[in-house]
């Protein structure tokens, strides 16, 4: 399992030829930028009195009050976290190339 | 040998074909050419060829570890910069600071998951097909984790007010939708990352997704290690166009043969029901061809949450009367059998109904708790609740004999597990898996596992342990209800939508974490 998510993931980001330990290092980094690009997308489409509450129903780890709260206040923000995400494995791989 | 070759004039070798057919060898011809080179260098010839050797065996190593080194630290510096916005937008770097910790505390395998749920390396199912690749995505976001689960019902909820995954151009359905909208942000905000992923890698999910696709592909990929499933998994076919597609290939399709269920031993009317209802879910049948009060109509519109009750009424209704309102059941005779009849309507032998005055076993008492009876010993009941009916009322649990493929499981487990607990096979304990979210038996005789089991719900009636079922094989819940001791049926995994759904395998000591008792 955990060597076939890697490939997955490794061929995806252009560093299928890199030793394994190497590859899943750096797939465990891109994952938290990843991570943080998403929300971060999201959020930074927030008005600045919304963000504070944002943050509170995250905390509170409400996923439904989450995305209640997301689906008012941040049309589209599905596209909007998936393009992050796409938009890092790009930078990502254009960082790779020579 | 060489003599018995050379008496046959076919297959003489002459010296100079022999000749060629070692140099042709690829293996040997390096060896002869490596020869040649060894006698015709001169020492300093060979030690330029050793330099360039080292130095481009240390340029190819020096290359890809400066790729990697770049990358990291690429990596490094880009969530830096993140943070570095978040603090700008203000007022989020605690939570920002929070997420990575958490990120950072999850194993390998976690974070990998975080990728795939993100959405990185489900392209090479896409490729494929776009629902596939949803499927494993939602996959690995299985809902296990209570708030998914429930966020998962909201959202579905929305979908269906608003419309949304009802046309047939939509190749996303309502129910699909709304599964990866909660996988997404259930995930984004730290949530059942560990469960998704342990459910993931418990269950195999890329090795079925693989299995699944290679199947609706026309041909079979490589799943070498694929595990069997005791029952075909049945999809959920959500797609409108695919519901209207399969409804008239059931409409033209000829009658289809009803199965039939032979009885055996220690095993009732109910667990042959829930037998039928397992064998209908392979035919693929349309349940609107079937008058809506007929028992196959009643089982081909029963999924596996409420199949145990639906089957509980069949046996109690008084169209069949095979469970009687003061406990007792109907004996069923080992030679019989079941199936639908031409009404839709279930017959055992030539009867729907059970006929006045037929033998009953007495209802079952708590007191005598047995976890499996032999085949000899049990009597063919109509005792609830599959496939433990074997329950027999009455027996004593120390003369049960437990049954051999549950002993086979649950030998040789000598060396600690992956917690440093030692399971001991021939004592009967307690234990709980990490977070102690789940109980379970295990060891020991079937009659001291039900005893441990009884004694722990009499203190904790609200608790659920879990314990091998008759096979050893698969995993069967244990309540208590109203005082008694009452198995529940066969665990099964949730899937995606229908897709893998498989039977949880019996507790294994790799689970547990703790010893309770």
């Amino acid at each position: 399992m955990q060597d076939e998510l890697t490939a997955l993931i490794a061929t995806d980001l252009g560093i299928k030829n890199l030793p394994l330990a190497e590859q899943q290092t750096l797939i465990a980094q891109f994952g938290e930028v990843a991570l943080k690009a998403a929300t971060l997308s999201v959020i930074g489409n927030l008005v600045a009195d919304k963000r504070d509450e944002c943050m509170k129903l995250a905390e509170t780890g409400d996923a439904t009050a989450l995305k209640t709260f997301l689906d008012r206040e941040v049309p589209g923000h599905e596209d909007i976290a998936k393009t992050a995400v796409a938009e890092e494995v790009k930078k990502f791989k254009a960082f790779q190339k020579p | 040998m060489e003599k018995r070759i050379n008496s046959s004039p076919q297959k003489r070798i002459e010296p100079s074909l022999a000749k060629e057919a070692l140099t042709a060898d690829p293996d040997l011809a390096l060896d002869s050419n490596h020869a040649r080179e060894t006698q015709e260098r001169t020492p300093k010839e060979w030690r330029e060829k050793l330099r360039g050797l080292i130095e481009g065996a240390k340029n190819m190593t020096e290359g890809v570890s400066e790729r990697f080194t770049k990358s990291k630290n690429y990596l490094n510096d880009r969530a830096k910069e993140i943070d570095a916005k978040a603090a700008e937008i203000g007022g989020v770097e605690k939570t920002f600071r929070s997420l990575g910790e958490k990120y950072n505390k999850l194993s390998l395998i976690h974070k990998l998951g975080v990728g795939v749920t993100l959405g990185v390396g489900a392209t090479v199912f896409a490729a494929s097909s776009p629902w596939v690749a949803l499927g494993f995505i939602g996959s690995l976001g299985v809902q296990r984790a209570a708030g998914m689960a429930s966020m998962f019902l909201k959202i579905e909820k929305d979908l269906q007010e608003k419309k949304v995954g009802e046309k047939s151009n939509q190749f996303i359905g309502r129910k699909e939708r709304a599964m990866f909208d909660a996988m997404l942000y259930t995930v984004i905000m730290g949530a059942a990352i560990k469960e998704g992923l342990e459910m993931a890698r418990e269950y195999d999910v890329v090795e079925r997704t693989r299995e699944w696709l290679g199947g609706m592909l026309g041909h079979n990929t490589t799943t070498p290690e694929a595990t069997p499933l005791p029952v075909a998994p049945v999809p959920e076919v959500s797609e409108p166009a695919a519901a209207t597609a399969a409804g008239e290939a059931i409409a033209s399709a000829p009658t289809p043969e009803m199965p039939s269920v032979e009885a055996s031993a220690g095993h009732g009317y109910e667990y042959m029901v829930k037998r039928l209802w397992e064998e209908l879910q392979t035919k693929h049948l349309d349940p609107s061809r079937y008058a809506p009060d007929s028992d196959v109509h009643r089982l081909l519109t029963t999924d596996a949450n409420s199949i145990d009750k639906v089957v509980h009424q069949i046996a109690a209704d008084s169209s069949h009367g095979f469970f009687n309102a003061d406990g007792t059941s109907v004996r069923i005779n080992l030679d019989s059998h079941m199936t639908v009849n031409a009404d839709g309507n279930i017959q055992l032998d030539d009867m729907v109904k059970a006929p006045e005055g037929t033998p009953t076993t007495p209802p079952y008492h708590p007191e005598t708790p047995v976890l499996a009876v032999s085949s000899e010993e049990a009597p063919a009941s109509a005792a609830p609740s599959p496939p433990i009916e074997t329950i027999a009322a009455g027996a004593d649990a120390g003369s049960a004999a437990p049954p051999e493929s549950a002993v086979a499981e649950q030998s040789n487990v000598p060396t600690p597990n992956q917690f440093g607990l030692t399971i001991p096979t021939t004592e009967s304990h307690l234990y709980a898996d990490p977070g102690s979210k789940h109980l379970f038996v295990y060891g020991g005789s079937p009659a001291e596992r039900a005893n441990a089991i009884l004694e722990y719900l009499t203190k904790n009636p609200q608790s659920v342990v879990f314990s091998a079922d008759n096979s050893g094989k698969y995993r069967i819940p244990w309540y208590l209800v109203e005082g008694k001791m009452t198995p529940g049926a066969p665990m099964r995994t949730s899937g995606f939508f229908g897709f893998f759904s498989s039977f949880m395998k019996a507790p294994e000591p790799e689970e547990f974490e703790k010893i309770i008792k």
